[in-house]
Parts: C-alpha cells; sequence; structure tokens
C-alpha cells in the first residue's frame, strides 16, 4: 500500500515535471516559429517605402511615428511606424512588429475598430474618403502587423506582401 | 520490573518502527509534489487554462449591455411594440416624452415617426484618450482656463422615457459621469446633461438630423458662461431668423424615410449682439475666405441647413469683433456641435479662434501661447468622445 502511494506520488511529480518542460518547449517553438516566418521585417522601411510608392490623394504623407503611442494603445514591446495625410482624406499607414503573434493579433483587431470608427465620421463629414475605408489594406503575419488606407490599395498590398511574404 | 511506561515505549517504538519509517520517506516527496502540482494548476499548465493566464485585450473596454459596432451595416430590425426598457428612468422632475410613432433601426439610427435618434455605446478606452488630451492641455497651459464642454446626443436628453436605457441606447448621464471624474483639477468640466434635461421639451436637438439646435447651444454657452464667472445674454437679446426644410444626416440614414421628408427640421438661428464682427475661414485646401457668422442658407441644399453657423466644418477659423475693445482671445476646440455654440461666444471676446482639430494639424501649446489666449474651450459631443479614430486626433493635437 506504501508502496503503490509513493509510486503514485512519484509518478504524479513526474507528470508535473514534464508538464513545466512540455510548457517551456512550446513557448519555445512560438518563438522559433516567430522567427522562422520572419525573416526579420524592418516595419520602418516598409512604412517609408508605402509612404513613397502608393498613391495618396493627400499628396505628401506626414512621418508621425514618434507620436504613435499618443494615437494608438500598442501592446507593450510593439515596435512601429505611422504615417498620415490630412484629416479629411482619412489616408494611414501603420506598420508594426509585435512581441507576439497573439498582441499582432490584438493589434490588428483594434485597427479594424480604428478603421470602422474612421469610416462613420466619414460617412457623415467626408463622403469622398468613404470608398477607401471600407477597402483598408490590412495585414497581418506572425508578429507583424501593416494597415494602408489608401485608393491606391493594389500596390500598398503588393508592397506589404513584398515584405511580410 | 518494567513499568508500564517502559513498557508502553516499546511497544510504541515497535509500531513505529513497523510503520513510521516509510511515512518519514514518503513525506517529504508528498509535500514536494503537492507543492509542484498546486504551482502548476495555478499557472494554468495543468487543466489547459490558458485563457486565464492571457492578457486583456489592450483594446476596447465596453458596458457589457452594449453592442461593440453599432455601425455595422445590417439589415434593419423592427422591434416589436410595446418596448419594455431594461432600466426604468427616473424623470427627476424632467418633463416626460412619451413614444409618439413607429419605430426602425436602421445601421446608422433609430427612427420614431419623424424623429432619429443615434444609437451610443460608451467607451471607457476612448473616453480616457478624450481625458488623456484635455488633461494635457490643462496641464501644458498654465496660466490659461481650460474648459471642458460636454455635450450629450438627442439619445441622451429627448429620447422617450420608454426607450431611455435601453440596450442600444446606453446611459449619457452615466457616460458624462465617468468622463467628468476622468478629469483633472487644470481642467473646468462643463457637462451639460441637466441644463438640457431640464429643456428636453423644447427644441433642442433637430430630429433629422444629428446634431443639437442653435437653442440646445444656447443651454451649452450658459452652463459655459456660469462655469466661467460671466453673465451670458439672455435669448431675447439676439436677432432670430429661421431657415425651415433641413433634412440631415438622419433622413440619409433612414433612407430618406417618408415621415421625416414630410415634416422637415427647421434651423432657426440667433445672430450675434455684436453687428461688426468678422469671420475668416481657412478651407481644407488651405485658402481663406471672409464669410458670415450666421450665414443665409435659404437657398441651401435641405441637407446642408446646418453650415448656417460659422461656415460650417472647417480647419481653422478666425472671429474679430472690434465692438470688444479688449485683447481677451478664446480658442475653441470642436467638431460639428461646437459650430452652434460659437456664435455665443462672439459678443464676450475680441478674437475667437476655432480650430477643428480633425482637420487643423498645429500644435495647440504653440498656438495659444502665440495668440495670447486667456481662455482654451474645448466642445465635443459624446458620439465624438467614444470614436478611437477621433479620439486620436485630439490627442495629437494636443501633443
Amino acid at each position: 500500500m506504501k508502496k503503490a502511494f509513493s509510486l503514485l506520488l512519484a509518478l504524479l511529480l513526474t507528470v508535473a515535471l514534464v508538464a513545466c518542460g512540455g510548457k517551456n518547449e512550446s513557448k519555445d517553438t512560438t518563438d522559433n516559429e516567430t522567427k522562422d516566418t520572419g525573416k526579420t521585417v524592418d516595419v520602418t522601411a516598409m512604412a517609408a517605402e508605402l509612404a513613397e510608392k502608393v498613391k495618396f490623394e493627400s499628396g505628401e504623407m506626414k512621418d508621425l511615428t514618434d507620436k504613435m503611442d499618443l494615437v494608438f494603445d500598442l501592446p507593450e514591446g510593439t515596435q512601429g511606424a505611422y504615417y498620415r495625410g490630412d484629416g479629411e482624406t482619412k489616408e494611414e499607414i501603420i506598420t508594426a512588429r509585435c512581441a507576439s503573434e497573439k498582441d499582432a493579433a490584438a493589434l490588428k483587431s483594434m485597427l479594424e475598430t480604428q478603421v470602422a470608427d474612421l469610416l462613420a465620421d466619414a460617412q457623415r463629414y467626408q463622403p469622398d474618403a468613404v470608398p477607401r475605408l471600407e477597402n483598408p489594406v490590412l495585414i497581418q503575419k506572425g508578429v507583424y502587423v501593416a494597415l494602408c488606407i489608401t485608393d491606391d490599395a493594389d500596390t500598398a498590398e503588393q508592397i506589404i506582401k513584398g515584405y511580410l511574404g | 520490573m518494567k513499568n508500564a511506561y517502559q513498557g508502553q515505549r516499546s511497544s510504541s517504538r515497535g509500531r513505529r518502527r513497523r510503520g513510521g519509517g516509510g511515512l518519514v520517506a514518503i513525506l517529504p516527496m508528498l509535500i514536494v509534489c503537492l507543492g509542484v502540482v498546486s504551482v502548476l494548476l495555478l499557472t494554468g499548465v495543468l487543466g489547459g487554462s490558458e485563457k486565464s493566464a492571457a492578457p486583456k485585450d489592450p483594446g476596447r473596454q465596453t458596458d457589457p449591455a452594449q453592442p461593440t459596432d453599432p455601425v455595422k451595416p445590417t439589415d434593419p430590425v423592427t422591434p416589436t411594440d410595446p418596448v419594455t426598457p431594461t432600466d426604468p428612468v427616473e424623470p427627476g422632475g424632467y418633463t416626460r416624452i412619451e413614444i409618439n410613432g413607429d419605430q426602425e433601426q436602421y445601421p446608422a439610427v433609430y427612427r420614431i415617426g419623424d424623429s432619429g435618434f443615434e444609437m451610443y455605446t460608451y467607451v471607457d478606452s476612448t473616453a480616457g484618450k478624450y481625458a488623456s488630451a484635455v488633461n494635457a492641455a490643462g496641464e501644458k497651459l498654465t496660466g490659461v482656463n481650460v474648459y471642458a464642454v460636454i455635450v450629450p446626443l438627442s439619445s441622451g436628453i429627448t429620447l422617450p422615457d420608454d426607450l431611455l436605457g435601453k440596450d442600444i441606447f446606453g446611459d449619457q448621464k452615466k457616460a458624462e459621469e465617468k468622463i467628468v471624474a476622468m478629469l483633472g483639477d487644470k481642467v473646468t468640466a462643463v457637462p451639460l446633461y441637466d441644463a438640457l434635461m431640464s429643456h428636453r421639451g423644447e427644441y433642442i436637438y433637430y430630429r433629422t438630423d444629428h446634431h443639437w439646435t442653435a437653442l440646445g447651444a444656447y443651454y451649452g454657452y450658459r452652463a459655459l458662461c456660469q462655469a466661467q464667472g460671466i453673465t451670458p445674454h439672455a435669448l431675447t437679446d439676439y436677432r432670430t431668423e429661421e431657415f425651415p426644410g433641413f433634412l440631415g444626416s438622419f433622413y440619409k440614414d433612414s433612407n430618406k424615410n417618408e415621415q421625416m421628408g414630410a415634416n422637415p427640421d427647421t434651423v432657426v438661428v440667433y445672430r450675434p449682439v455684436t453687428t461688426t464682427a468678422q469671420l475668416v475661414f481657412t478651407d481644407r485646401k488651405g485658402q481663406e475666405t471672409p464669410w458670415r457668422i450666421i450665414y443665409d442658407v435659404s437657398d441651401w441644399d435641405s441637407g446642408m441647413k446646418y453650415n448656417t453657423f460659422i461656415g460650417g466644418d472647417n480647419p481653422f477659423t478666425v472671429i474679430n469683433n472690434p465692438e470688444v475693445e479688449d485683447d481677451s482671445v478664446c480658442v475653441v476646440i470642436k467638431e460639428s456641435f461646437g459650430n452652434a455654440m460659437v456664435p455665443y461666444l462672439v459678443d464676450h471676446y475680441h478674437t475667437v479662434y476655432v480650430l477643428d482639430y480633425r482637420y487643423w494639424s498645429g500644435d495647440l501649446q504653440t498656438f495659444v501661447r502665440e495668440k495670447g489666449a486667456q481662455d482654451v474651450v474645448f466642445i465635443n459631443n459624446l458620439s465624438a468622445i467614444r470614436n478611437s479614430s477621433l479620439m486620436g486626433d485630439l490627442q495629437l493635437m494636443v501633443g
């Protein structure tokens, strides 16, 4: 009886230790997957290329990366870039590298809300901006997220996919 | 002879020898095992409880009863009558308003007869952004009086009592209280819920449009004056004019509802007491245009008549009143609800600057210092305050 009990405890302890090791392994796997999905992407370069090569009605897109934290509640550890056109056009570029895929998914969800809010305002006050807000280019791949609001969606999508794969 | 104790000791020693050695061996293992299992359960490794360890959604925090996206297009839903509110309304002595007409819900408006009402959801995160921006202005603009005028929507004031508190119409009094509670001591809050509720039987909101009327804005102006400690003009001090035939945003949102079309709004205006004030606005293309504070929109398209006020939504507007012979300057930061309130301020300042934060791209602190403003007045409606994009614009402006 005592031996059986001892064996049971030992087994339980072993299972617990294996579970710990299993969690660590999955974390490593996640990290590896993240790294493997990337080739590391330069999100700043991606945003700059979008600002340069995509046609925007605003003309020049303003680099507001240093104020990105004011506008967006970014997940901790996120690095990104932010460009904006004039307020009437609602044109925007946001590129980001998050600390995890989960954070990237959360950021994508937040940006979907952002676009919906932009659309709600445009429907009342800037009807010309509505078509581009109804068709934003919003892509998440692994830890990376990119949003581009523009009428030139094809070019934007091509550039983003060139970086993210 | 062995004493009884010795006899007992020897027999118990014997018993311990038989069973106690095993217990001593098992006990540490048991303790370690239980400790490890407890730790693992708490961290969610065992039992698949990864959800419990997940971080909170960094995005919206909404009232549990509210829909998350009231603007998403859906087929119109006609609720069955009678409507049972989830939270009975305490009139608090205010005029009671009854449901008067058929009801229909569209993606962006709820119609009762010939009147539209905007569905409303309080969003704590974006309210926090609003408060953060206004508080930052209060902190940075030392020596300047910063006011925050918070304007409820018609769905919080003139909505029939039996619908107030229905889940698509969030409680705007509570929303206002939460927002005011977020404002710091460098900002003077000017909440308008009670002021407007006490006049809810009057024509203070358009039926076919989401804006308040000039009369509603007048009560907002009075509340601001009270906060500023100045005496407002009486309504009878102003020359009035009427522009009938206004069919605004709700008319469009309700697919040009026949009842609204048959009973359009009338834009009643109250011209400033001053007759010599001059307005110039800078439009979105950067062109400066002299304009009137109240423009005769009699012949304008039925959907455009709210633009009678200060030339509509322009990034930058300046109004000079030579009849105020001091250097008083007020800077108003607004979206479109502010347009109807600005004309009342013209009589109190030598210069009023009006900045629409959605389109103006300057730095507020720099601007206020350059212009030597004594007062900065934020005029923002609750629909804007729940819009994350707009509140991001406001934060960019304040910096």
